[in-house]
């Protein structure tokens, strides 16, 4: 009897949902946020969560090829050695290029896992965008979480420490300024940042007027987000892709 | 077995469909920053703020 499995399955055989989950992860360790169905994005932020507690553990040197090596096994990385010069570009060229945008081990435990030193858990965050056109499936944002990009609202902690009626209300009323504050703040702060966000959200436009066959035919970098929004035979062409 | 002596007449019928499948409509809410119209806990999509952070830059129409 499955009674008491979490697992959330995603209508996938055990292997669909690996390479799924795997590619759901390298895409948001290379492009550091990704637009996919809410039910995928909490299945990933699972095993977001676990390869950075591999790679905060890897900063040791004494651990490091074994977690990388770990980390490479859950995320189906295979090594690369051999560049070929291509279009009179040199394999050196294309192995610093690779390693510098593609290479999903070296950008975790280089850049993404230090950043969260301090952090316990909880590296992610999922933020809802509300239901797509089409079938209707709730979409979401899937992001690093980094620290003071979101506002803190303490509100959650208080009504726990009962207090009576009277004092909360009071107390909602205080709290709500001071979020209107930093919420102000952010807002500036962010608006700095917008050119980053612009980018983004081209790239998932320019992915919906697309066709599933064009994404397809173009580099790599498009692929992960076409597959997070397409459905079953994108796994396939994804195959095909690595085996090339 | 049990079976039914009475045809659910289109009273019955239709006062069961009223009740039992009726759609409801989402809980409306209105963006702080903008006003529009929104969802709760979901980015507003007409300028793409979520709790006070630009979360997506939204494409002005036409
Ligand atoms: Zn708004």
């Amino acid at each position: 009897m499955r009674h008491r499995k979490r697992t959330a399955k995603l209508g996938r055989t055990s292997e669909h949902r690996t390479a799924l989950l795997a590619n759901l992860v390298c895409s948001l360790i290379k492009h550091r946020r990704i637009r996919t169905t809410l039910a995928k994005a909490k299945a990933a932020r699972v095993v977001a969560d676990k390869i950075v507690t591999l790679g905060k553990k890897g900063q040791e040197k004494d651990s490091s090829i074994q977690c990388r090596r770990l980390v490479a096994a859950r995320l189906q990385q295979q090594p690369r050695h051999h560049f070929a010069k291509h279009n009179g570009v040199s394999g050196k060229v294309q192995r610093d290029e690779w390693r510098q945008n593609e290479d999903v081990v070296r950008i975790l435990f280089e850049d993404i896992a230090p950043g969260f030193a301090e952090r316990s858990g909880g590296y992610t965050r999922v933020i809802k965008l509300g239901r797509r056109r089409g079938d209707a499936a709730e979409m979401a944002i899937l992001e690093w979480v980094k620290d003071g990009d979101m506002p803190v609202r303490e509100s959650k902690n208080k009504p726990k420490a009962k207090a009576s009626k009277a004092e909360v209300v009071t107390e909602e009323v205080v709290e709500e300024s001071t979020t209107e504050e930093v919420a102000e703040e952010a807002a500036t702060e962010e608006a700095v940042e917008e050119a980053v966000t612009e980018e983004t959200t081209e790239e998932v436009a320019s992915d919906e007027t697309e066709t599933p066959e064009e994404a397809a035919a173009e580099g790599t970098t498009e692929e992960p987000e076409a597959k997070s929004e397409e459905s079953d035979d994108e796994p396939k062409s994804a195959d095909e892709k690595k085996s090339d | 077995m049990a079976v039914p002596k009475r045809r659910t007449s289109r009273s019955r019928r239709r006062k069961r469909l009223a009740s039992n499948s009726a759609l409801t409509l989402p809980q409306i809410q209105h963006c702080p920053q903008c006003g529009e119209a929104t969802q709760a806990h979901r980015v507003c999509p007409s300028c793409g703020f979520y709790k006070g952070r630009q979360v997506l830059t939204v494409k002005s129409q036409g």
